[in-house]
């Protein structure tokens, strides 16, 4: 009984520490006015949107921000396939040695190899374009692609891809027609966090970003920081910077399922 | 020269400590069924993944219609295999599962043929009416059935089939047996089939390979096996149940502990095993056989007993009604056709494969 | 001969990728490691930009700043994952609703947490209003104020935030995916549901929690954009990234290779260690 009651408590307890957050933020983005100590804003409206797109041409900085997202999560899902496949698949000597080495720039501060990347990016004459700001951010996010990906291979069965061969397929029929629809879903919850991963990223954008390209996380941060923005925009901004993060779990939990959603370590 | 052909075929994986398959030489004609029939972990699947290009043999030899297809990739060999699981191709439908190979493979010059190859294969496993239901909705008789027509339509030269039926239930499996030597005699297909099935490898083979420990101990037809098995562990396997020494004399005279018999046998003079079916006791007041009853079993269509005999423990299998009780004496004869001598062997300490660990792996 | 050449020529087109991310992953950290072992005019210098960032008070401060918030982070957050992804083992009305809120706060950005958190938890905002209105408190100035300050509450609450539902539902999966018929036996057995959790259900999680750690500490100990906007003072990388910035062409720029290079060494060599150690114990699993 008296773990009930606790359960009860530890799991309510959860739900408002979440949920309660968000509410003000929400509530701020559409206000027009609000002071304190009101729990309600006294007049509510979109101008803080309009004023954003005004003022920031806000469609660019979001198409430009969806653009470098989903090329930087192309590029990261194709290369991390082939290896992730490899690690989840195959037993081989040193196989844990790999498949650690390959997460390290995961788990490296981002900080030390972009500061060697501008030396990079500067021998190459790239430096500041977008090809550097792709490259930047894969750096980080092919290994993070084949941490999600390799769960997704433990538990795929190979033994369809020698049932195919034996059918006289060749390799590309295998892939297209056999391996890749197989693995849809793995791959669109992959795709999804790593596209949420790139939408995310400020320093990437900071450093190598050509001068005219804004992202709404570039956007972002020197609003928190600097302080330039009143409340209403800053939360107008943020709504705005993580609509499609909600969206994309929205729409990945409708096509898989909570439960499948949660299956495995990502 | 025969259509398959297997020439010392050897085997060993990285970090065994025996070979997996030692020395295989097997021969097939055109339209003939061989069944790999042996326990689990002896090689079968390993040889017969050898011959389908999945695994590398260290040496050997595999010609198929006089062509040798070691060289060859999977997707290249002659071949087709349907595996133990049946793996559906789960975005296709039950037709488009069936002509996917043959269709990205051009083998169809049109669309009416690829239709009209595509249905007869359908009707020849009995899914006529299921064309257009998902591979996800088939229960596993139907996936299998599915698994053959696929690997069929591909018109193979030798069709591989690995334990095809074991994932089936118990009726399943005898209704699938049939199905699949009929259809195979039908279209005179070259068939390699593997189980750890005795009764399963009986109903589908022509010939029957027994493979321990990665040997093959004796290639015959299923009935040789009942009368003339070649070794102790194939006559066991067979359900041959008592094994008693005894010893052979230049004249076809056998003297054991239970008795001495006549048989006609081209062994050897000196110690061996003689072998006798549970089958071929009867019961018979007059039997001169004797031995008390230490165990009855009644199973309704016959009774299983163990009786000593001189110290001699045989298992009897008698059609009789009557039960007898524990203790009681018993009088038998015995069928010489259930009779036969064997050599004996060592028993061979069974060795589990263990793989080397790797480097960065803690050693226990 | 011709077996281990046809194994390579297999492995090649599936590693390249991996080598082709690895190189400008190490080749930018070698460089790193050149400029952290330079002087500003080019000059060999050995560990003397280390030793000039080790013996500088805001490296100190940074460092026990970093590590002390990481240890909070950790501990706060394992705890609360632990007992949380327990609490939603069994199955009740709502539970797939509280997974997906779960899996809403982890889509959830860190720089969105921090205008949420100012907007909510700062000496203006929501919850002071609340308290305000509830007549708990009289001023806004009588909320505390946890935000842009030395001890870094409003950090530790923001990542804990972050990094709990996250780290819940990593943990909730292997319960998951683990039958309950070992604590149901135990408990037939009269062993105590206490007891059970820490002889039956910790040990289950225990390559869970050494994955997740890993992921904490490496994130929060290496963090940029949480604790340069909701702190007050540098932490390690935040400092480095200052001096990168604001050091100009001066030697003290030079001391941001290598305060990064220190935060890398820790941090990777760490990971490392724990990594291994829970992917080791996964795969024996």
């Amino acid at each position: 009984m008296m773990w009930t009651v606790t359960r009860k408590l530890v799991l309510t307890f959860t739900v408002l520490v979440i949920l309660i957050p968000i509410i003000p933020m929400m509530l701020w983005s559409v206000a027009e006015t609000w002071t304190y100590p009101s729990l309600f804003p006294s007049e509510l409206s979109f101008d803080n949107f309009t004023m954003l797109f005004d003022t920031y041409s806000l469609g660019k900085v979001i198409t430009d921000s969806i653009i470098v997202s989903a090329i930087v999560t192309i590029v990261s899902i194709l290369l991390a396939v082939m290896p992730a496949k490899f690690i989840g698949t195959q037993h081989f000597r040193g196989k844990i040695f790999v498949q650690t080495l390959t997460m390290m720039p995961v788990m490296a501060p981002a900080i030390i190899v972009l500061f060697g990347l501008m030396g990079v990016f500067v021998k190459m004459g790239i430096y500041k374009t977008f090809l550097s700001l792709v490259i930047a951010e894969a750096v980080f996010l092919v290994p993070y692609a084949i941490m999600v990906l390799v769960p997704i291979f433990k538990n795929y069965d190979s033994g369809i891809e020698d049932q195919a061969s034996t059918l006289g397929i060749n390799w590309l029929s295998r892939l297209l027609n056999v391996v890749l629809p197989n693995l849809k879903t793995g791959l669109m919850v992959s795709a999804m966090y790593v596209f949420m991963s790139s939408w995310a990223a400020y320093l990437a954008v900071s450093m190598f970003a050509p001068r005219t390209f804004n992202t709404v996380a570039s956007l972002l941060y020197p609003a928190i920081y600097n302080g330039q923005y009143s409340n209403g925009m800053l939360a107008s901004l943020t709504v705005l910077f993580f609509i499609p993060s909600i969206a994309f779990l929205f729409i990945s939990t409708w096509i898989i399922g909570t439960d499948k959603m949660n299956n495995g370590r990502i | 020269m025969s259509f398959l052909e297997i020439k010392g075929l050897f085997k060993t994986y990285r970090g065994a400590e025996k070979p997996t398959l030692q020395d295989i030489n097997i021969t097939l004609e055109e339209g003939e069924i061989l069944v790999l029939l042996g326990p689990s972990g002896c090689g079968k699947t390993t040889l017969l993944k050898t011959i389908a290009g999945l695994e590398e043999q260290d040496s050997g030899e595999i010609l198929v219609d006089g062509g040798s297809i070691d060289r060859l990739p999977t997707e290249k060999r002659p071949i087709s295999m349907v595996f133990q699981k049946a793996h559906m191709f789960k975005n296709m439908t039950v037709a488009k599962n069936i002509n996917f190979a043959p269709r990205v493979r051009g083998m169809f010059s049109n669309r009416e043929e690829m239709d009209s190859e595509t249905q007869k294969y359908i009707d020849l496993v009995k899914l006529t009416g299921l064309e257009d239901r998902m591979a996800t909705q088939l229960s596993g008789g139907q996936e299998q059935r599915v698994s053959l027509a696929r690997a069929l339509i591909v018109k193979p030269k030798l069709l591989l089939l690995d334990e095809p039926l074991s994932a089936l239930d118990a009726g399943l499996r005898i209704e699938m047996r049939t199905a699949v030597r009929d259809i195979c005699k039908q279209l005179g297909q070259t068939v390699i089939f593997v189980t750890h099935d005795q009764e399963e490898a009986m109903a589908i083979g022509d010939r029957i390979a027994v493979m321990f420990n990665g040997k093959i101990e004796q290639c015959a037809t299923p009935e040789v096996f009942f009368s003339r098995p070649a070794s102790k562990k194939v006559a066991e396997f067979f359900g041959w149940k008592n094994t008693i020494p005894c010893n052979v004399d230049g004249e076809n005279n056998i003297s054991s502990a239970i008795g001495n018999f006549k048989m006609d046998t081209s062994v050897e003079p000196g110690e061996r095993l003689l072998i006798i079916r549970p089958e071929a006791f009867s019961e018979d007041e007059n039997g001169n056989i004797r031995g008390a009853v230490k165990h009855a079993s009644y199973l309704g269509v016959r009774v299983e007993y163990v009786i000593d005999v001189n110290g001699i423990e045989l298992n009897i299998s008698s059609n009789s009604r009557e039960v007898k009780r524990i203790g009681e004496t018993i009088s038998l004869n015995v069928d010489p056709e259930g009779m036969w001598i064997v050599d004996d062997e060592p028993e061979e300490e069974e060795k589990v494969q263990s793989v080397k660990k790797g480097f960065f792996s803690r050693r226990k | 001969m011709r077996m281990k050449l046809r194994s390579v020529i297999k492995i090649m087109p599936v590693l390249i990728p991996s080598l082709i991310t690895l190189t400008f992953f190490i080749w930018p950290l070698c460089l790193s490691i050149e400029e952290s072992v330079h002087s500003f005019s080019g000059d060999f210098v050995g560990l003397q930009n280390y030793i000039d960032a080790i013996n500088d008070p805001a490296f100190v401060n940074a460092f026990v700043y970093t590590l002390r918030i990481t240890i909070i982070v950790l501990i706060i957050t394992m705890i609360s994952s632990i007992i949380l992804a327990v609490a939603l083992r069994r199955s009740f009305i709502g539970k797939k609703l509280v997974i997906f809120l779960l899996q809403t706060d982890v889509a959830i950005p860190s720089l969105a947490c921090a205008t949420m958190m100012i907007l909510f938890l700062s000496q203006s905002g929501f919850l002071s209003a609340v308290l305000n209105n509830l007549g708990i408190i009289n001023r806004m100035w009588d909320f505390p104020n946890i935000f842009f300050k030395s001890d870094g509450v409003g950090v530790i609450v923001c990542i804990v935030w972050l990094f709990v539902p996250y780290i819940t539902l990593s943990l909730l999966s292997v319960l998951h995916s683990v039958s309950n018929e070992q604590d149901e036996q135990a408990a037939t057995l009269g062993v105590w549901k206490i007891r059970r959790f820490f002889h039956i259900t910790l040990p289950t999680l225990k390559p869970a929690i050494a994955y997740s750690s890993v992921l904490c500490f490496a994130s929060v100990f290496s963090a940029f954009e949480l604790p340069s906007l909701v702190g007050d003072k540098h932490s390690l990388v935040t400092l480095a990234y200052y001096y990168y910035n604001t050091a100009g062409f001066t030697p003290g720029h030079m001391e941001a290779y290598s305060i990064a290079m220190i935060v890398t060494i820790i941090s990777l060599t760490v990971s490392f260690v724990l990594m291994y150690y829970s992917l080791t114990r996964e795969e024996k699993s």
